[in-house]
């Protein structure tokens, strides 16, 4: 069942992207793509500009719809929030909506163009968006300039849209949730608010008109500001509406993203049940976490991180081999999140809480495993680079799908990382591989946390101690 | 002033045609429109797209819920799933080998009318893909082993969805919603079918109901024709025809109107109320999909928008080929919004419902479906499900046609006719909602 069909403030682009950033599962040794051929068909299609006032314009023309999507991206999400700040960018993101014009104008005007609109936050940027049959493309470009222009504070519209928030963060408080949150606050330790998109009650309840105020004076501003227009456009057109809408835009001082990346970090290695309040758990979930790469310094490491993912998940990965194969556990999945901030990895395993002991050796024994040398090889390596070029490949057949991977790409890193992915992609070879795996993965300090059943807690957590347990260097 | 503002219309009219412009440099030039052939007993529907380097095959298995009873629910994917373990050319690990070498996707999804049995692969693995999908499809070992191993992850697949209250409101809801019907049961297995299912049984399923004639194949991407009936030839004639008939499902029976609270404690409450529908393809479907719509529109605006009761408030519409509708919402006051709910009906009984707002929710209906028919997946499922529902391909857009041809009498005339027979499932604090348990 579809419980968001309509404009929901982020929710459902947040998981689009999440799942498209968080690029998990499984090839040969000829080239999976000629050589330049992305970026080719990448330079034919995209054009960008910057205006004088700072703002990035970037237009991807793709004609096999009649529809174009307009997005005003902005660098930074949470990432920018300091302590008690915890869902400022994603309470700000509902705010937006409703603090356009009159109560109600926005859905009005998105709705007199025939289109659809939504929002997403993440770790490191903020994007809105509106969709519409490409003849209303000149006022959708319109709209959002007004929209992202937004200076008027109204304390009573901003604590409508908490309660609204508030009953986001109850829908998403459930076991996956609590995990997330768990090893996040692990991992990150003070630096966490920087990661915590969601926040929590008490955190949205606080926050005051004030926050929002010098939030948005600071990171919306043309210079932190990207506008993706991709569909069927003209490209020069587009480029030159888009410049008299935004033009105009006074440019102001932002605080810079590329300092954001957690630099505290230091994984705890300790281990712990955080749950047993979830309803109708029943299956124990059990996840490790490292730190990632940081994609603006690292960018080869980041796609390593993509392609390691990607053989773990593969059906053929030893890993599956030797956990799911044997029946240790339910499923196996690692995802690698392409962000600055360092990631993170993620591999998560589901077990039957009476088999935890069994499940959590086996799992401990893979992680050691891979420091070996032939745990990697060029065959899982080329299979995992066919897949990562399949999946970009897919997000060219749609125009909104791929105007949501260039602004999500562009927020973490730039425009030429998505111009050059593909071809990137193609060309990893089991050296960087090995490279990212020996730097990140094999050996490093993680973090371990499960959610199960309360009829397990102590098994889980005497199970997490013994296996996970003192990881620190 | 006047100058000015017509200076500014022809403007604004100069720059919509300078950035919608046709570019012929962009235009691809090998697309097709959708065709459909027989390749032996398989019935194939076709189109060629180019814009990316990539090809979306979507094999179904016709029949859905009809197909299955409540004891063995889920026995259709179990043979799919239980199929990657292993197939006759494939046996064992080569089989997943086989496939991760491609890069390629394969998923199995289950619906009221069909499984759908999915391959995305570029189009320079077209061909090592398709066959090893074939052979899984074709050829199955299915060995006990392979049944198990399959059966015990599905099991643990629906214990971790249990854990999503969406899921298990729908649970809760599709037995009561669509009692009489098919549909009550869910094709996808629950807990207590799949455990019971048997390898013999899985065999002698695939065996039976693996026919050429309860298949619908099709094929979107960048692949001309004649490639895809050199593929599709081999395995067309590899299966059985079988006897099968394709017919659209009976509409589902309207029923006295009714709630069911399930205790559950919870971060926030859920509620669904769910309504038959008419069958898709009917006289009355665009009615039905347009009221759905405005009532969706109706609790958006009521629940969330005025009152900030709910994150998640809205209508859907449940577009199977037997079609229902229905209320959605998550709510810490679930008696405020269960009342906004019965008062949605109410307008509906007193023609209070506000009309004007009906081509706004048509261009909905439109830009949703361009969006669908973007990806070459959703273009195949969307023309599955047009040849299916008239038989053939013809009149792409007549969707529209009759959506903008519904007046305000026809209307509430269907609304009228569904709405009511509504059935409710609440899951959370039960003292929340007492005064609607009688």
């Amino acid at each position: 069942m579809n419980a968001c069909p309509v404009p929901c403030g982020g929710r459902v682009v947040r998981l689009l992207v999440a799942l498209c950033l968080c690029f998990a599962a499984p090839a040969l040794a000829q080239p999976v793509l000629s050589t330049g051929s992305w970026r080719m068909r990448m330079d034919r299609s995209i054009r960008d500009t910057v205006l004088a006032n700072g703002l990035t314009i970037i237009v991807n023309e793709n004609r096999t719809t009649p529809v174009t999507t307009v997005i005003v991206a902005f660098r930074g999400g949470a990432a920018m929030q300091d302590p008690g700040d915890e869902g400022l960018a994603h309470l700000a993101e509902h705010y937006l909506f409703r603090a356009y014009g009159n109560e109600g104008a926005f859905e009005s005007e998105v709705a007199s163009l025939n289109g659809t609109y939504n929002g997403w936050t993440s770790a490191e940027g903020v994007g809105y968006y509106i969709t519409v049959p490409s003849k209303g493309a000149v006022s959708a470009i319109g709209v959002m300039s007004r929209l992202v222009r937004t200076t008027k504070f109204n304390e009573r519209v901003l604590n409508a849209e908490k309660r609204v928030v508030m009953n986001e963060l109850a829908r998403d408080a459930g076991a996956s949730s609590i995990l997330r949150t768990g090893l996040g606050s692990r991992m990150w330790g003070m630096e966490w608010t920087r990661k915590d998109v969601s926040g929590s009650p008490l955190s949205i309840e606080l926050l005051k008109p004030s926050h929002l105020r010098s939030m948005l004076a600071t990171q919306y501003v043309p210079s932190n500001a990207a506008v993706i227009i991709a569909g069927d456009v003209d490209a020069s057109g587009a480029i030159a509406e888009a410049s008299r809408r935004f033009g105009d835009w006074p440019p102001a001082q932002s605080q810079s993203p590329a300092d954001l990346a957690p630099s505290t970090i230091k994984p705890t290695g300790t281990t712990a049940v955080f749950s047993d309040s979830a309803p109708d758990v029943s299956l124990v979930t059990l996840s490790i976490q490292w730190p990632g790469a940081r994609v603006r310094q690292s960018p080869h490491d980041a796609r390593a991180a993509e392609l390691f993912a990607e053989m773990v998940n593969s059906g053929v990965s030893p890993a599956m081999g030797r956990l799911i194969n044997s029946g240790s556990v339910h499923s196996l999945s690692m995802s690698a999140e392409t962000a600055d901030g360092r990631g993170p990895v993620t591999l998560t395993v589901v077990l039957t809480p009476d088999d935890i002991d069994r499940a959590a050796a086996a799992l401990r024994a893979e992680l050691d495993r891979f420091a070996s040398s032939d745990y990697l090889n060029a065959t899982l390596v080329a299979a995992g680079r066919k897949r990562l070029v399949h999946k970009a490949e897919g997000w060219l057949e749609s125009s909104a799908v791929a105007s949501q991977m260039i602004a999500s790409m562009w927020t973490v890193a730039d425009l030429d990382y998505f111009r050059s992915y593909g071809d990137a992609v193609a060309q990893t070879d089991l050296a960087q591989v090995s490279t990212f795996v020996k730097a990140y993965i094999a050996g490093r300090p993680f973090v371990a946390g499960a959610v199960g059943p309360g009829t397990h807690v102590d098994r889980v957590r005497a199970a997490l101690a013994t296996h996970f347990g003192g990881n620190a260097p | 002033m006047m100058r000015s503002c017509v200076r500014a219309i022809l403007a604004a009219f100069v720059v919509t045609l300078v950035v919608t412009r046709p570019a012929a440099a962009q235009t691809p030039v090998a697309d097709t429109l959708p065709s459909t052939f027989m390749v032996g007993a398989l019935r194939v529907v076709h189109q060629q797209r180019s814009t990316s380097e990539t090809v979306a095959i979507e094999l179904f298995l016709l029949g859905g819920a009809r197909q299955i009873n409540d004891r063995n629910a889920g026995i259709e994917p179990l043979v799919l799933h239980a199929s990657a373990f292993g197939s006759k050319r494939y046996p064992g690990a080569a089989q997943a080998g086989a496939l991760a070498s491609t890069g390629s996707a394969v998923h199995v999804e289950t619906d009221n009318d069909w499984t759908a049995f999915s391959l995305r692969t570029l189009r320079s693995e077209l061909d090592s893909a398709w066959t090893v999908f074939g052979d899984r499809v074709v050829s199955p070992s299915l060995l006990d082993r392979d049944v198990l191993d399959a059966r015990r992850q599905m099991v643990a697949d629906v214990a971790v969805a249990s854990t999503n209250p969406d899921y298990l409101l729908m649970q809760v809801a599709r037995p009561i919603a669509f009692a009489g019907h098919a549909y009550a049961n869910d094709p996808g297995g629950t807990d207590r079918s799949l455990r019971t299912i048997r390898p013999e049984q899985v065999r002698e399923f695939h065996r039976t109901q693996f026919v050429a004639s309860r298949m619908l194949l099709v094929v979107v991407g960048n692949v001309d024709r004649a490639t895809v009936e050199r593929l599709v030839g081999p395995f067309a004639s590899a299966l059985p025809a079988g006897a099968y008939t394709w017919t659209p499902p009976p509409a589902i029976p309207l029923r006295k109107t009714s709630i069911t609270i399930v205790p559950r404690k919870l971060p926030t409450d859920y509620v669904i109320g769910i309504f038959p529908g008419p069958l898709a393809g009917s006289r009355e479907q665009g009615a039905f999909r347009l009221g759905t719509g405005l009532l969706g529109g109706l609790l958006s605006y009521e629940i969330r928008q005025e009152r900030q009761l709910s994150y998640a408030a809205n209508a859907p519409l449940f577009d199977h080929l037997a079609m229902a509708g229905g209320f959605y919402a998550s709510t810490i006051e679930p008696a405020r919004v269960i009342q906004i709910m019965i008062d949605a009906i109410e307008r509906v009984g007193n023609n209070t419902l506000p009309l004007g707002a009906l081509p706004r929710f048509v261009s909905q209906f439109e830009i949703d479906d361009l969006l669908s028919r973007a990806t070459n997946a959703g273009q195949a499922r969307q023309l599955a499900r047009k040849f299916l529902v008239q038989g053939n391909l013809d009149g792409m857009g007549s969707e529209f046609r009759a959506l903008r041809a519904v007046n305000a009498e026809n209307l509430r005339r269907v609304v009228a006719r569904y709405v009511p027979a509504i059935h409710f499932v609440f899951i959370g604090d039960p003292s929340r909602v007492q005064q609607f348990i009688r």
